[in-house]
């Protein structure tokens, strides 16, 4: 039992870290919130569904249909949104967001209905290692989770584009000055913050329910894993992330219903002792 | 702000028909409508002016229900008499807030949105779990009607809906009468400059936090007033009366009649209110209707309703090739 | 004892050193110049002391309290007031509207008081400052704009009013930051002339982050050169003149 709640906690500490890490490149670089950011998990959860689910395509199609279609989505946020509004300062387009996140939910509430969807897993049942069980549908998460990860540090470490977005989170008027193109890095890193989405929710549709509410709570979640750790922060994601993943597993496996409040509990203190973050910057 | 003749004159005039209103009308709906619209309006004008100090507030609700959770509590358990909870359901809300404000006053704007709506989702749990203080999802349930005896005259909130009506009005009043003042005077201007620049007024001796916290605990103190009208006129407070959904409401009616100006709070409460009548057929549409209401107003409405006339005066000096001295007030 | 001091003040950026080790010192009714190529760390020097930023390391002293990692509003409290480059006035409050906010915490008025004060009083308060304000126009010479919307002024004029908004704390020592730029020949005799009146009346210290080399020259009694976040030099005008590191300094950052 133990062991089990110890493997899901890897699960939900790599989807939670996947989705803080787009996140926090999101605020750092753009210093605003996206309400809408949980709804690109959403939107991707429900790609995988019908393709998988509904009209059963072959399942490699389906998380590169996902990957795609947030990664136009992210584009329109940037171009309709992001960019317009650049300069009215921050609470604007996080209003705005706001308010495409709650018509992204009813859309889907229109268009699927408010049931549960399941996605099958890739693989399915369970390994027995000495006296507990490994459920194997984690695996997929592991290793997909994993791979993402390590495929953006090598973007983000040692390519062009990469060493330009550190240069955008540093000191954006600086980076303009040099004469990098601004407006085209900013799409490159709402492609890369969207795939990071689209990830979490390609991983966590198997294992969990797709439901046209499911970007809300994990927002939530991401929102106080990049707060802890910092905002702007990647390690302060992955740490925040990680953190966040197993407090959560073995919240809900022992606590029930005070999981919630244990979680958050966790980062009040956390922020209490350290109000920048784990990672922060003053 | 200092308010010409004819401004001065409007809100009496209306204020004067709003409490001659219920001699000519008894329909206890209509006067209900009214009575929410009141409650709502006390609620906006907190919210606007936060937003002032450069804060959006979508957890108006938690401290609205608080100060409900507060006369229900006091009244069915304690039996202390309504006018003294009264009061006191306004502290309540205004500590908590104090509490709150300590952590999510330290983080930018719209950080402190997304506190917002994690403190709504928290305290919906927290109402609904805390079983021993708050009574779950059953809630409190008959609250007794207050009597207020007044030169020697009882007052019975039992027999009609109109002395609710009359203490909404009065709260509402005396909400404005407060943000007006406050709003028009050097106060107010710190308060517009903190949502603008913040260093700025740091180098001044001005502690910015210092004046958020006062700004929150006052919009939180009003809410909770409201919401100990709340209760008994409602005879029930339950779980599910403060949501989140509300919070945006009353954000959205901020930002659609104007968020530069309490007036503009004002009227976008009075328009959410009639959009609320023709809406309630449609609550599977409702998020899409206002995420999109909320979008398009940001793109090309951003002062609201209330900057309108400005703008299009602004607009028309611009195309007979005069300079325009007036700008579109950012609402942030 | 000197006024301000600070001490080995530094200040890192995650690899980056903006400051190193600086020690500087200021008098009283003293007008020190602190100058530099672009990027050698004078803004953040004054982000420093003002409390903006926190050193990484080091000690700011004033009138020999320690004041490292103090708040700003606490330290412009205590009399140190700085003017910023950019943003440096409220643009959508009218100009006297301004100085009424730069009035506010001296006028000593808090919420409460406002709240409970009658209106005979809150007249009494408010005709104060605006008396004030009016005398602060009055040395800037801005009275006739006084209903402008500040956004409206131009450049020069809007550098004034940060200087008279400074004024407004009544500091013991003025942090001006690169206050002529953008300014034309007319309107930086202005400021100079209302900066030296400052000094003259008040006895006011005065650091200038400065690259209008004529300037600093002219009305600096000593200065001190920083590049990349370290001291070079420092001196009277004369020294600095003539001292080659600073020539070097600005002749081989071009």
């Amino acid at each position: 039992m133990l062991f089990q709640v110890f493997v899901n906690g890897i699960s939900l500490s790599l989807i939670y870290i996947l989705f803080a890490l787009g996140l926090t490149l999101i605020m750092g670089i753009f210093d605003i919130c996206n309400f809408a950011y949980g709804e690109f998990v959403m939107v991707a959860g429900f790609a995988m569904y019908l393709i998988i689910g509904k009209w059963g395509l072959p399942y490699f199609l389906a998380p590169i249909v996902a990957l795609v279609l947030v990664s136009f989505l992210g584009v329109i946020f940037e171009k309709a949104i992001f960019y317009p509004m650049r300069n009215r300062g921050g609470l604007e387009p996080a209003l705005a967001t706001f308010g495409v996140s709650g018509a992204l939910q009813a859309g889907a509430l229109l268009l699927f209905g408010g049931n549960p969807k399941g996605v099958p897993a890739i693989i399915n049942g369970e390994v027995k290692l000495g006296s507990a069980y490994f459920p194997l549908e984690n695996l997929p998460v592991i290793i997909g989770g994993l791979l993402m990860i390590f495929l953006l540090f090598l973007f983000v470490q040692r390519t062009k584009f990469g060493l330009a977005i550190r240069a955008l989170q540093q000191d954006q008027e600086a980076a303009a000055l040099q004469g990098m193109n601004i407006s085209s890095i900013r799409i490159v890193v709402w492609v890369i913050a969207s795939c990071l989405a689209a990830a979490a929710g390609i991983l966590l549709s198997p294992i969990s329910y797709v439901i046209p509410s499911m970007g809300q709570g994990l927002l939530l979640k991401g929102f106080a894993v990049v707060i802890m750790g910092g905002l702007g922060s990647i390690p302060g994601a992955l740490l925040g992330g990680f953190i966040l993943g197993f407090v959560d597993s073995f919240g809900q496996t022992y606590l029930g219903t005070y999981s919630y409040m244990f979680a958050f509990g966790f980062i009040i203190l956390i922020l209490l002792i350290r109000p920048q973050g784990l990672f922060g910057r003053r | 702000m200092k308010l010409p003749k004819w401004q001065t004159f409007f809100p009496v005039l209306i204020v004067l028909l709003l409490c001659l209103l219920p001699i000519f009308m008894h329909s206890p709906r209509y006067l209900s409508l009214f009575d929410q619209l009141f409650l709502n309006l006390v609620l906006a004008i907190g919210v606007y002016s936060l937003w002032s100090v450069g804060l959006i507030n979508a957890a108006q609700p938690v401290f609205f229900g608080l100060g409900a959770y507060t006369v229900a509590i006091l009244i069915i358990r304690v039996h202390l008499p309504y006018w003294l909870i009264f009061p006191i359901a306004g502290i309540v809300p205004a500590a908590i807030a104090a509490i709150f404000g300590f952590l999510g006053l330290k983080m930018k704007g719209s950080y402190f949105l997304f506190l917002t709506i994690a403190l709504c989702e928290l305290m919906v749990w927290v109402f609904s779990s805390w079983k021993s203080l708050f009574r779950g999802q059953v809630g409190y349930f008959p609250i007794p009607q207050p009597v207020i005896n007044i030169f020697g005259h009882s007052v019975r909130f039992s027999e009609s809906l109109t002395p609710y009506y009359y203490l909404g009005l009065i709260l509402v009043v005396v909400t404005c009468l407060f943000y007006f003042r406050i709003h028009g005077s050097r106060i107010g201007r710190v308060w517009e400059s903190v949502g603008k620049n913040e260093n700025l007024l740091a180098n001044m001796g001005i502690s910015v936090f210092s004046q958020k916290q006062i700004c929150f605990i006052a919009s939180c103190f009003f809410a909770g007033l409201a919401g100990a009208i709340y209760a008994p006129y409602m005879t029930v407070v339950s779980p599910t009366q403060f949501t989140l959904w509300q919070g945006i409401w009353i954000v959205l009616g901020v930002l659609v009649g104007g968020a530069f100006s309490p007036i503009g709070a004002i009227i976008g409460t009075v328009f959410m209110a009639i959009l609320n009548l023709y809406l309630t057929k449609f609550t599977q549409l409702q998020p899409l209707i206002l995420g999109l209401i909320l979008f398009l107003v940001l793109l090309f409405m951003p002062s609201g309703l209330f900057g309108l006339p400005e703008r299009i005066k602004a607009k028309i000096k611009d195309s007979t090739g005069k300079v325009s001295e007036l700008e579109h007030k950012k609402i942030v | 004892m000197a006024l301000l001091e600070t001490k080995k003040l530094t200040k890192r950026f995650s690899g980056l050193n903006a400051v190193t080790a600086l020690d500087l010192s200021v008098n009283k009714g003293q007008i020190l110049g602190l100058i530099g190529p672009n990027g050698s760390g004078k803004t953040t020097t004054f982000n420093l002391i003002s409390g903006v930023l926190h050193p990484t390391s080091g000690k700011i002293l004033f009138k020999g309290k320690d004041i490292t990692n103090y708040q700003p509003h606490t330290i412009a409290r205590m009399g140190i007031i700085r003017t910023f480059q950019l943003a440096t006035v409220f643009q959508d409050l009218s100009v006297v509207d301004n100085l009424q906010v730069a009035l506010h915490y001296k006028s000593g008025v808090g919420f409460l008081q406002m709240l409970l004060e009658t209106p005979e009083m809150a007249r009494r308060q408010n005709s104060l400052v605006l008396e004030k304000a009016t005398k602060l126009l009055d040395i800037a010479g801005l009275n006739n704009l006084a209903s402008q919307k500040a956004g409206n002024l131009s450049a020069g004029h809007q550098k004034l009013m940060s200087v008279i908004m400074a004024l407004a704390g009544e500091p013991e020592i003025l942090l001006l930051d690169e206050p002529m730029s953008g300014l034309n020949a007319e309107e930086i005799q202005t400021l100079i002339r209302l900066v030296k009146s400052i000094r003259e009346e008040r006895g006011t210290s005065i650091i200038m982050v400065e690259h209008n080399m004529k300037v600093v020259m002219e009305q600096c009694e000593y200065i001190v050169v920083i590049n990349f976040g370290q001291k070079i030099a420092e001196g009277t005008p004369s020294q600095i003149a003539n001292d080659k590191r600073v020539i070097e300094a600005y002749l081989g950052s071009e």
